[in-house]
Formats: C-alpha cells, sequence, structure tokens
C-alpha cells in the first residue's frame, strides 16, 4: 500500500537508495569514507522514518499489506542511515545508531543491524558520567545497543548489570541533578528520566527473555510485560516535550515487540519439552558467540507463523533461499516428530544429495541431538548394507537406537526395499528431503521422485519435510506427497536475504603500452542487476593489476589468469571461494595464488597438521602441501573424502585465503564464505550450472554473521562471454518439474516397450525397478496393469507427463501394460530387484554371464577374493561390466576395446590391500607425459566418484543373485565384501572404524589394536575412539602417524 | 492579518524573504483580556497535577526509587518567570494575529534542557486559506535598555538559532517526527500534512520561520534591523522569516503579575 509520504517523498527515495548502494560498495571493496551526497539520503531516510512512525502511530499489527509497507520503508531507511558518516557529539550519534539499528530490526534486517554494530560499535558513552541525566540516557542507549547487537552472552549479561548498576546510584545522583535545575526544566526532567527507566525495565525484561524463555521465573508474557512499561513511556513522553526521545520511544516499543517475536523462545513456545530442551541447548550453546537467541524472519515464518510445528500436516515443502536456516527448520520439525512416535521410537530419515552434504549435517545434528539424548547415524551411500550397518539398523537397545538416520535418497530406497521398517519394528516418522529440488536432476531425480512415492505408500505414519531454494509450484509438490486436504507449503518470498550482496562481472582492460609489445592492464568490475535485489552501482569499479599473477594485458587474457587477480584483490576483505570447470584446472588456478605476497612464514597448528596428514597420505610432493603454506586449500572430486572434508574446515576456520574448487562445489556448499570468483559458471561436462546451484553458491557469499557485503564475481574474457555470463545471471529458477518428462522425452523410441529401454537407456531402470517393486508389494495381481496406472496417476512425475505431453504419457502408460507381461511371465527373479537395486533385465543378464563365467555360490571366499593370484574376482568384475546400470561408472576400468574385467580387478584387489593412492594411480592412472599431480587426481577422481561406489554395489548384487545356494550364516559372512571394496580395507573391524570416519590408512592398524570393534555397537565403538588417547593411536600406528590421525579423525568427527 | 484594538504599528520594513515590524501594545482593557485569557490558557495546565500520581505508580514497576521525582513533580509550578511569560505570550500574538495554530496547549511541551535536543521555542502551523506551512520560530524577551539587545546577538542570540532552523534539516525533520505524533487523529492532522508535503516538495525550504523580542523599551528599528538586512543576504525562498517586535506597556518584570490577572504571586 502506498502513503502520502511516500508518494511525497517520490523518485528521491529511489536515489537516495542508489546514493547508499553507492556508498555501502565503495566503502566496503574500497574502503572508501562516505562521499555522496548526505542530504538526499538522510532526507529519504527522515522521510521513512516519519512513515514508520506513522504507521506505529495507527497500529498496523492485523493488516498484512500495511505491515508489508511498514517493513520496506523501515529497511529502506536502515540501508540509508547506515552509510551515513558520523555526526554529532559522541552520545548524539550513538542515539543515531540506535535508531536506525531499530529500524533494521523492524525491517526485517536485525541480523544486519547486529553485525553493522558488530562491526563498527557505538563509541565510548558517558555510563559513570557525574551528571544524572547524561549517565542515564547514556546507560539506556548502550543497553538497547546491545540488546539488538546480541553479541553472544556477554551483551546479555551487561544489559542486567547496567541496568543494577544505574538503579544502584539513582539515590546518589538524581536528586542533585533534579535540584540544580531551574524549577521548570526540572519538572520536564523529571518526566523524561521516568520515560528512560522504564525503558530500562523493558530493556531488562527482554534480556531476560532472549536467554530464558521466561522473565522472573514465571512470566511467559512477553508481550503483555514490553507493552505495559512502553504504554506508560509514551503516555509521560506526552507530557513534556520530548522531541527526540519521544519517537525513539515509538521506535524502541516496535522494535522490542519484534524483537521478542523474533526470539527462539516465542517462535517455539508450548511445541513440547524435547524442543524446549533443544532451545535452551541453541541458547546456551558454549555461552559465547555461537549461542542462537533468534530465528531469522525466514524462520518465523516458517515456524511460527506458519505453524510449521503446530500443523498435522502430512507434507510440507518449505521453499527459502540459501542461507535462510533451513536446517534449523528441519530441526524442530524432527523433534516434532520424534515426540509424536516417542513410544514406538520412530525415526527420522534426512536424505542429502552428496556425501559431503551427508557427513555435514550428521555432523551438525550429531551435535545438537546428542544432549538431548537422541542417536543420529548416517550409513554410507555405498549401495549394499553391510553387517555392521545392518546391526546398526536392527539396534534393539532403546537408548542406543537410532532416531535420526542421514544418508543419500539412493541408499535410503535399497535400505527401505529390503524391508528396513519392517524389521527394525520401528516407524519411519519423518522423511527430510534436503535441496529436494534434485528431484527434477535427470540423473538422480526420478529415483528420489519414486522413492518418496513409494514411502507414501508403504510407510504408514511417514510425513515430508521437503526443502528447497525458491520453486513457484512449491504447493503442488506438497499437494503431490500429502493428499489434498493434509498438505502445505511454506515459501518464503525472494525478498529476504541474509545480508547484501553484489553480483558482477570482471574483465579485463587494456591500458597503457610497457613497451612494443606489451599492455598495462585493469581489471574493471561491472555489477549486475539481478531478480534477487543485489547492488548495483552505475559505474565500472575498478580493480587493481597483479604484477605478480600477471604483469601484462596478454598474461590476463585468460580465464583462469582473470579469476586469480580478481580473487587476489577479493581476499583482502577475507575468504574467497574460487572456481573452475575441471580438477586439472583448479589445479593450475590455485597454483596461481602461489605468490609472495600470499606465504604464510608461520603455519598454524591447523594447517601443519593437514600437511603432515597430506604428506602420510598422498606423499610430501603432493603439490597441494606447498599451496597451503600460501593459504591455498584445492576441492574437487579427484581428492578423497577426508582431504575434501578437511579442506573445508581449514575453510571454516579461516585459516585458508582461498578454497579453488570445481563448480560441483556449489551443490554441497553449507559453509559461510566472503566472496565467489567464478573462472567458468559451468559443470565439467560443459553443461551450465542451474540456477538454483548458482544461488546456492552465491547465497553463501558473506552471510548472516560474515562481513556485510557478499561479492559474487564471474570473469569473462571477452564482450561476448559477458553477455553469456550476463544472460547466466538472469535465468529464473522456474516450477519444479519431474525427471521423467526430459526421461521420457529422451526415450520416446522405446516408450511404448520397456522390456529393453535399460540397455539403451539405463536412466529408466530406476522406473522398471519401480513397477516390479510395486507389483510385488501388491501381491503380483493379475489385474496390475490397471492398478498401476492408478497409482501413477497420482504421481508428481506421470501426472505432469500428462498434462504436458498426453502422448508420451499413452505411450508410456502401453509400455507399462507391456512391461507387465513381462514381469509375469513365470519364474521372473522379482526378488532380487529389490535386494541388488537391478532391473529385471540386468538380473536376468548377470544370471547369464554368471553362469558363462561359472560363478555361483562355490566362488564366494572371503579370504581369498581379493588374493593377487585369485582368478575369481576377475570373472566377477567381467559380469559387472556388462550390467547396464554399472557401465558407465566403470567404464574407466574396462581396459580395452573387449573388457574382461581384470583392470578392474586389479584396482579392486590393490585398493582393498590397502595400496597407497599414489601407487595406485602410478599403476593403472597414469597416461604418457602425464605428471604424478594429473594422475593422482585422475585416480581419485574415478576412485572414489565411481570405481569403489560402483564396483562395491556390484559386487553386493552379484553376491545376491549368485549366492543362492549359501547358509544364512554363509551369507552373512559375507556381507561385507562389498564394503571391503567401498572402504578399502580387507578387515570387518576396519569397516567398522571406517563408517565412524577413521581414514584409510589407519583404519586396519587401530582396529587390530582396539581388537573385534565389528561385534561391538557402532555408538559404543564412536565413545571408545572418542576417549581413546594418544598413546593408544602412538601404539597402534607409530610415533607420527598416531598423533597426526588421531587428530585428523577427531576433526572429522567435528570434536575439534 | 485582522487588526486588534490593543497594538499600533511602530515601524516595518520588507527586505527580500524577511521582514521586520515593531509593535507597541496598548495597556487596555482588550490587551489585559489578551493576557488574563489568551496567554494565561497557554501557560498554565490544570490537568498536570493530576497526571504526575498515575505517572509515579507505575514507576514502581522499574524497580526505580519515585522519592525525588515525586518532590519534583509534587510542586506547584505556576509559571512565574518572565521568559516563559514571554513565550506564551508571543504564541499567544501570533496566533491572534498572524494565523499561526498550535498543536498543542501548554507551558508543560516545555522541551528539556539536554543541550544535544533539537528544538525550536515556536512549533506550528501557519495557515492561509488551503496554504499550510510548518511555523517555527524563536522568542527572546529583554529589559536591556541597549538597542540592539545582547539576545539578538552571538551563538545563543535570536539571528543564529533562526539561522539554524533554516538550514539545518536534521533539526526540523526532528521535530517532524516528534509533531506527528500530537497531529495524528485530531484536527491538526490535516494541516501535518499539507505543511510536510509543502516543506519536502519546496526542497525543504517551504517554512514560515518567526523571531518574537519581548521588549518593555521604545520601539527602535535598530533593535531588528542589522538582523533583517543580515538575515535577507541569506535567506533563500520560499521560506520567509518575519521578525516582530512587541513593545510592552509595562515592564517585563511585571509580566508574571499582569498574566495571572494582577494578583500577586
Amino acid at each position: 500500500m502506498s502513503h502520502w509520504l511516500l508518494e511525497t517523498l517520490g523518485d528521491t527515495r529511489a536515489e537516495a537508495l542508489r546514493q547508499a548502494s553507492h556508498a555501502q560498495v565503495h566503502r566496503e571493496l574500497f574502503d572508501r569514507a562516505f562521499s555522496e551526497d548526505a542530504s538526499v539520503v538522510r532526507r529519504a531516510g527522515e522521510a521513512l522514518e516519519m512513515t514508520v512512525l506513522d504507521f506505529l502511530i495507527e497500529g498496523v499489527i492485523d493488516d498484512e499489506s500495511r505491515l508489508i509497507t511498514l517493513r520496506s520503508c523501515a529497511a529502506d531507511a536502515f540501508r540509508l542511515f547506515r552509510v551515513l558518516p558520523p555526526k554529532g557529539s559522541d552520545l548524539d550519534w550513538s542515539i543515531f545508531k540506535l535508531r536506525v539499528s531499530a529500524l533494521g530490526v523492524l525491517g526485517e534486517m536485525g541480523a544486519d543491524a547486529a553485525r553493522m554494530l558488530r562491526e563498527s560499535p557505538w563509541p565510548e558513552l558517558p555510563l559513570q558520567s557525574e551528571l544524572w541525566g547524561e549517565r542515564t540516557w547514556a546507560t539506556i542507549v548502550d543497553i538497547w545497543l546491545r540488546l539488538i547487537r546480541k553479541q553472544g552472552w556477554s551483551d546479555r549479561d551487561k544489559v542486567l548489570e547496567r541496568v543494577a548498576a544505574l538503579r544502584d546510584s539513582q539515590m546518589q545522583f538524581e536528586k542533585g541533578y533534579l535540584e540544580a535545575q531551574q524549577p521548570a526544566y526540572a519538572k520536564t526532567s523529571a518526566l523524561e528520566l521516568i520515560v528512560l527507566y522504564h525503558l530500562a525495565k523493558a530493556a531488562e525484561i527482554l534480556a531476560n527473555y532472549i536467554t530464558d524463555g521466561v522473565v522472573d521465573g514465571r512470566n511467559f508474557q512477553i508481550r503483555q510485560l514490553l507493552e505495559a512499561q512502553f504504554d506508560r513511556a509514551i503516555a509521560v513522553c506526552q507530557s513534556a516535550r520530548m522531541v527526540e526521545l519521544e519517537p525513539l520511544t515509538r521506535l524502541l516499543a516496535a522494535c522490542s515487540l519484534q524483537m521478542a517475536e523474533n526470539s527462539i523462545w516465542t517462535v517455539t513456545r508450548a511445541v513440547n519439552s524435547r524442543v524446549t530442551k533443544f532451545v535452551q541447548s541453541l541458547v546456551e550453546r558454549g555461552r559465547g558467540d555461537r549461542a542462537i537467541f533468534d530465528v531469522l524472519p525466514p524462520q518465523r515464518r516458517t515456524l511460527a507463523e506458519k505453524g510449521l510445528l503446530g500443523s498435522s500436516r502430512r507434507a510440507v515443502v518449505v521453499s527459502l533461499p540459501t542461507s535462510s536456516g533451513k536446517t534449523l527448520i528441519a530441526q524442530f520439525r524432527i523433534l516434532q516428530a520424534l515426540n509424536q512416535f516417542d513410544n514406538e521410537r520412530g525415526w527420522v530419515a534426512y536424505l542429502a544429495p552428496t556425501r559431503t552434504l551427508v557427513n555435514q549435517i550428521t555432523r551438525q545434528l550429531r551435535r545438537d541431538f546428542t544432549p538431548l539424548k537422541i542417536v543420529v547415524e548416517q550409513v554410507s551411500p555405498a549401495l549394499e548394507v553391510d553387517t555392521i550397518e545392518s546391526r546398526l539398523l536392527h539396534e534393539t537397545d532403546r537408548d542406543q537406537v537410532f532416531r535420526v538416520l542421514v544418508t543419500t535418497p539412493e541408499k535410503l530406497d535399497l535400505m527401505l526395499r529390503q524391508g528396513l521398517e519392517r524389521e527394525s519394528g520401528r516407524p519411519l516418522t519423518l522423511v527430510v528431503v534436503d535441496e529436494a529440488h534434485n528431484i527434477q536432476s535427470v540423473r538422480r531425480g526420478l529415483k528420489l521422485e519414486l522413492l518418496l512415492a513409494t514411502i507414501n505408500n508403504e510407510c504408514q505414519h511417514a510425513q515430508f519435510l521437503l526443502l528447497t531454494p525458491f520453486i513457484s509450484n512449491a504447493r503442488e509438490v506438497a499437494r503431490w506427497l500429502g493428499g489434498t486436504t493434509s498438505s502445505d507449503d511454506i515459501s518464503f518470498a525472494l525478498d529476504w536475504q541474509p545480508n547484501d550482496r553484489v553480483i558482477g562481472i570482471v574483465q579485463a582492460e587494456k591500458g597503457k603500452p610497457l613497451n612494443r609489445r606489451s599492455f598495462d592492464y585493469e581489471l574493471r568490475l561491472e555489477t549486475i542487476h539481478t531478480s534477487r535485489n543485489t547492488l548495483v552501482v552505475d559505474e565500472m569499479l575498478a580493480l587493481p593489476k597483479n604484477n605478480d599473477i600477471a604483469g601484462t594485458y596478454n598474461q590476463v587474457s585468460d580465464l583462469s589468469t582473470l579469476a586469480a587477480v580478481t580473487a587476489q584483490r577479493l581476499q583482502e576483505r577475507g575468504p574467497i571461494i574460487v572456481m573452475h570447470t575441471r580438477p586439472e584446472w583448479v589445479w593450475t588456478l590455485a597454483d596461481k595464488f602461489r605468490i609472495d605476497a600470499n606465504k604464510q612464514h608461520h603455519l598454524s597448528e591447523k594447517l601443519s597438521l593437514v600437511q603432515q596428514f597430506l604428506e602420510l597420505e598422498l606423499g610430501a610432493n603432493f603439490p597441494l602441501n606447498d599451496l597451503l603454506s600460501y593459504g591455498v586449500g584445492v576441492h574437487h572430486a579427484g581428492l578423497s573424502d577426508d582431504v575434501r572434508a578437511l579442506m573445508e574446515w581449514l575453510f571454516e576456520e579461516s585459516e585458508l585465503r582461498f578454497l579453488v574448487a570445481t563448480t560441483t562445489i556449489a551443490q554441497g556448499v553449507n559453509f559461510p564464505v566472503t566472496g565467489v570468483v567464478m573462472a567458468s559458471h559451468q559443470y565439467p561436462y560443459g553443461q551450465d550450472m542451474p540456477p538454483e546451484d548458482f544461488w546456492n553458491i552465491a547465497g553463501r557469499a558473506g552471510r548472516v554473521g560474515q562481513g556485510s557485503l557478499g561479492i559474487v564475481a564471474l570473469v569473462a574474457e571477452n564482450t561476448a562471454k559477458a553477455n553469456t555470463l550476463r544472460k547466466f545471471i538472469n535465468r529464473q529458477s522456474g516450477e519444479l518439474n519431474s525427471a521423467l518428462i526430459a526421461l521420457a522425452d529422451e526415450a520416446s523410441d522405446l516408450l511404448s516397450d520397456l522390456t529393453g529401454i535399460v540397455y539403451k537407456y539405463p536412466e529408466w531402470s530406476t522406473f522398471v525397478q519401480y513397477l516390479a517393486h510395486t507389483y510385488q508389494q501388491m501381491g503380483a495381481p493379475a489385474s496390475f496393469a490397471d492398478e498401476i496406472e492408478q497409482v501413477l496417476r497420482g504421481t508428481f512425475g506421470f501426472d505432469k507427463l500428462r498434462t504436458q505431453n498426453s502422448q508420451l504419457a499413452n505411450k508410456l502408460l502401453q509400455g507399462i501394460h507391456s512391461y507387465t507381461d513381462y514381469l509375469q511371465r513365470p519364474g521372473q527373479p522379482l526378488k532380487l530387484v529389490d535386494s541388488t537395486g537391478f532391473s529385471l533385465q540386468s538380473i536376468r543378464t548377470v544370471l547369464s554371464a554368471a553362469s558363462a563365467e561359472r560363478i555361483n555360490s562355490e566362488s564366494w571366499n572371503s579370504e581369498s577374493l581379493f588374493l593377487h593370484d585369485n582368478q575369481v574376482l576377475q570373472g566377477m568384475m567381467g559380469v559387472l561390466l556388462r550390467v547396464p546400470e554399472l557401465r558407465e561408472n566403470l567404464k574407466v576400468a574396462t581396459g580395452g576395446p573387449d573388457p574382461d574385467g581384470n583392470r578392474l580387478a586389479l584396482i579392486v584387489k590393490d585398493w582393498v590391500n590397502g595400496v597407497s593412492l599414489s601407487e595406485i594411480a602410478s599403476r593403472y592412472f597414469t597416461k604418457d607425459g602425464d605428471d604424478a599431480t594429473k594422475s593422482m587426481t585422475n585416480c581419485g577422481k574415478n576412485l572414489f566418484g565411481k570405481l569403489t561406489q560402483t564396483a562395491s554395489w556390484g559386487l553386493g548384487a552379484l553376491l545376491s543373485i549368485t549366492g543362492g545356494n549359501l547358509s544364512e550364516d554363509e551369507f552373512n559372512a559375507l556381507r561385507n565384501l562389498p564394503s571391503r571394496v567401498y572402504y578399502g580395507v580387507n578387515d570387518d573391524s576396519a569397516i567398522a572404524l571406517r563408517l565412524l570416519g577413521v581414514p584409510r590408512a589407519a583404519a586396519t592398524p587401530l582396529a587390530i589394536a582396539l581388537g573385534n570393534v565389528s561385534e561391538r555397537s557402532l555408538t559404543e565403538v564412536r565413545e571408545t575412539l572418542k576417549t581413546l588417547d594418544e598413546t593408544k593411536w602412538i601404539q597402534a600406528l607409530g610415533q607420527a602417524e598416531g598423533r597426526i590421525y588421531r587428530q585428523v579423525w577427531r576433526v572429522l568427527e567435528g570434536l575439534e | 492579518m485582522s487588526s486588534s484594538t490593543f497594538e499600533s504599528l511602530n515601524y516595518e520594513t520588507s527586505d527580500r524573504q524577511v521582514s521586520w515590524r515593531g509593535i507597541s501594545l496598548i495597556d487596555c482593557g482588550d490587551f489585559d483580556s489578551f493576557m488574563t485569557k489568551d496567554v494565561s490558557s497557554r501557560l498554565y495546565d490544570t490537568e498536570e497535577a493530576s497526571q504526575f500520581k498515575t505517572t509515579l505508580r507505575s514507576l514502581a514497576t522499574t524497580g526505580f526509587a519515585e522519592k525525588s521525582l515525586e518532590e519534583i513533580l509534587a510542586a506547584e509550578s505556576l509559571e512565574e518567570r518572565d521568559w516563559a511569560v514571554g513565550e506564551a505570550l508571543a504564541e499567544a500574538y501570533l496566533a491572534h494575529r498572524h494565523n499561526v495554530t498550535w498543536p498543542w496547549n501548554t507551558e508543560r511541551d516545555k522541551r528539556t534542557p539536554k543541550a544535544s535536543l533539537p528544538g525550536a521555542d515556536l512549533i506550528g502551523f501557519e495557515i492561509d486559506g488551503q496554504n499550510v506551512r510548518l511555523a517555527l520560530g524563536e522568542v527572546k524577551t529583554s529589559g536591556e535598555t541597549e538597542t540592539p539587545p545582547g539576545v539578538m546577538k552571538g551563538r545563543s542570540g535570536m539571528k543564529h538559532q533562526i539561522d539554524s532552523l533554516a538550514t539545518d534539516l536534521g533539526v526540523i525533520l526532528q521535530l517532524l517526527k516528534w509533531l506527528l505524533s500530537r497531529c495524528k487523529g485530531n484536527e491538526h492532522e490535516a494541516s501535518f500534512k499539507v505543511a510536510v508535503k509543502l516543506f519536502l516538495e519546496s526542497g525543504n525550504k517551504a517554512i514560515a520561520l518567526f523571531g518574537v523580542l519581548i521588549r518593555d523599551t521604545s520601539p527602535n528599528e535598530l533593535d531588528l534591523k542589522a538582523r533583517g538586512q543580515a538575515m535577507a543576504r541569506t535567506m533563500n525562498a520560499p521560506t520567509t522569516c518575519q521578525l516582530l517586535a512587541l513593545y510592552l506597556p509595562l515592564s517585563i518584570a511585571s509580566l508574571p503579575e499582569k498574566v495571572s490577572g494582577g494578583k500577586p504571586k
């Protein structure tokens, strides 16, 4: 809605905001003092503040459109005022800062206000002044600034301390102060003091509430308590001319109510005792700066205003921009779901798309939930369940059973199809899907979608929480999962962002000639308008050249060098992520930062720990080692999970100035950065990063708690590229679509006969497995084709396909009918579909190939399978190479035009038998002319990213398919073979340690030293490891190794 | 401007945006009535006395002590300072003769002494048909015989204060924010909107400034002339400034007595 003042203000508002953006960008980037037009900024700010006051006097609580206008005016006033330079006395300036901060809170920019106060605190105030009036004013201003800043518990403690001190000295100073004044002034001064005392009391109430959730141990009615003080204060203001105090009091009144609304206590009040306990632990966390007192506006809307916690909705889609705190929202929902099924020991599945995210989420959930005695476990993404995981999943001790299981969608799918819920005897009560927009990913989306559909059908108590960046059809997705009546979406418009951001394109500009052949240069950053309210300045911003990285215009003409020079300048403000497309280019780019200016002469303990670890794992010459001493980390698929996790840790601990990574890091980053420099906007195989991923990484730039301004710079080597990037930045993320659409489109030629589809389009395996699974679940009915049609019509994908392309949908229905005939043929090994994760056709392929290779129950021997002179594995691997679902990932190890499995078997044996990575790299991944780094990277990329996972899955499946004649005991004794391949160890106890995060090289010796850990529960072994002192590690691993691996494990486990 | 029976014009000069004028007030029945009704009503507040008890009662909830505050607030405080009467006289006169309205009534709106607080002695609206301007002013009362009197000069003098009202945007905007709540929901709201709109649209220039000097000497244009001319050189349209010297038919010291209808205090 509009307001007469806004109409009067007209274009001045936009002009003032433009000036303020300009000032902010220049201050942040170039440390330049305010030189814009202060009068226009001030005038617009004051008029906006006046509009806010007008709304406050009228009362806006119940009118949504007024509230929105009020918030936008307050936010703009905050944006304007915060750039103005100091003016007036210390007290005047502090009062001004208080007004500005209060406006920030009212404009939903409380986090920005707090950050502003942390970054540029108010001046020292005369808190001990002999003049009582001045002392009281100083105290009030100081404590309210602290309430908004909330720097850990110390600000809160200071508030209480200062109010108490003010009360204590009132008797000493007040009388003299009043009596020294002329009678008429004395009366006004007395009234002013009374107002200030009310403000002191209100501050005290709020300070108690934000930490305790209660005032005086019994009163939870924070709103009423605050209103009582402020109503009186405002009434008193009206009996004298308090030109400054009255408007300030009105602002503080509204600001304090907003802060109370934002309090984590208010948001979670009266849910259940577990939630209360959780809040207590968040508030008390370390009593340091990490304590959480407030929720962010999107969290408040989701939890309190949209009633996520109070609801019985079955499916909720929370669609919020990156960095708006989705994990915390999920945590509250998890606690509620656990509470609902506490007697049954119900459990929650938390699904994350990548290994890195599974690790990160597990660490965070475990840290937060352990104090609440909620067991959080993760299972490996390996597509088989070994005995250790199986014991974890079937734990019966009520105190030891996991309540939250973190894993990938693929693994959960496999576990559920193998009967996890049924066998555990405990209900799955909630499925949290992180990054749920992956549902439309062509490669993995359909699996996720069908998994959710299966859970929806088969797990009676399961509820859903889907977390996505902003999508426009969240409701549709929620309806699909929850049925039409009991579902909802919670979407938050794009206008909220955790901090200010600049998105720009950097190009080099030719300068004066340096000599006859070369030219000088400078970089130009052009800020780009985006749909996300990012800051823009009209002119090009100049970034200086860097002689050490590139001396001339010619030298800066490639993307890597451009990115390096840009990042080198931007890192002066804080840590930067620099991205390029492929691991090899990442190395080249990282190497450019190896300049004297970055050399760190005294390495911190953390950096040298990682260096020592790298030396043990990858050799002293591995280039990352040296890069670390320049503050440069590297992160890509060619590095092991452990190394990548350590890079993330160093980065989060501010030990690295640069983290040079492949663009794929955009999908898995969960930590803040000051800036992002992109040498490329594409993924390794040349496709553009989707908008969701771009905004995911862009959203990390300068997030809550970090520097005020986040910078995302994309480099362009020429104008054409700059134009491409401009378009790229402004692509919109639209409706969430089903992967089925793209898949159906691609495979339209084979759609009407699904029997052979997997041979040409292995991605269809998921779909035909779903058919096979559902057929069995339904008890193999004769009318399956008609029934499944009904089921499919209720799915997201099919429904979308029907509306978007009915012809294809009809073709698919035909295909389903013919596939049903195939399923109904006698003797089909349907059960194996669920236990292997292969399609029926693939199983048949394996059966015939295995029989040709004479692989049967007799072939399986855990003692000899990985021995070098044993040829069985070679045959097995040869069979796997024919499986459509595995083929692509194993390609690199097929070894020549006529694949026989020999090469793959050799790699697997070396890996399982503990051969070092550098040795495996030189044996199998070195091409002519490759240096060690290149072959190591190539090896890592294939081994970690593809071979170990695929080979272990295949081996497990092969065991299921060919081990039919084994007794249960025999079968169980062999169940860990695939995990040996997955983890690269040849011992069951070592597998348990690997699952607990112990690095590969340490797992086997430590397992020997600890005795038979594979028989003990994981929780117990984890506790043992936590308390195991250094001497035990040293005994097992040797002096240096023991110390280093112990430290590294503790870091990976989140204990350091 | 309507005429009234208790005044006579001594001098009047205009120079660009500034005018100055000397007026003798005449001791007569109308003047008595003006003083005891119009001026007096701006000076005393009968409601105030009953309010302070409520104020103190709620103070108890803050945990701060009431004693000293109670003593101050409970004290009888009929205004007896001549300068305060001077301000009330200026307000009443401007309301009477210059169509200025005041959005509040009484002396209790005295501003607090905190030095940094922005302020003007007079804050109101000058109403001219549909046209409403923000009226701000300073009042000086002087019994000095010197011409011009000391209160016109120096940093706390009238000229300097009016200059800062004309140029310090922060002061005016702060006053407006405060004025907003005084005008909300009453008969002044419309005036407030028109005046603020005009003010903002004019690039913060549409204000009517008043400088009122209360004297008990013989009229002399030199009281105002030099300041008026100096201001004329710097004041930009559409800001206007009117300097008024009111020459009393009685001594400044006897003002409090006059305003109370001759009863001794």
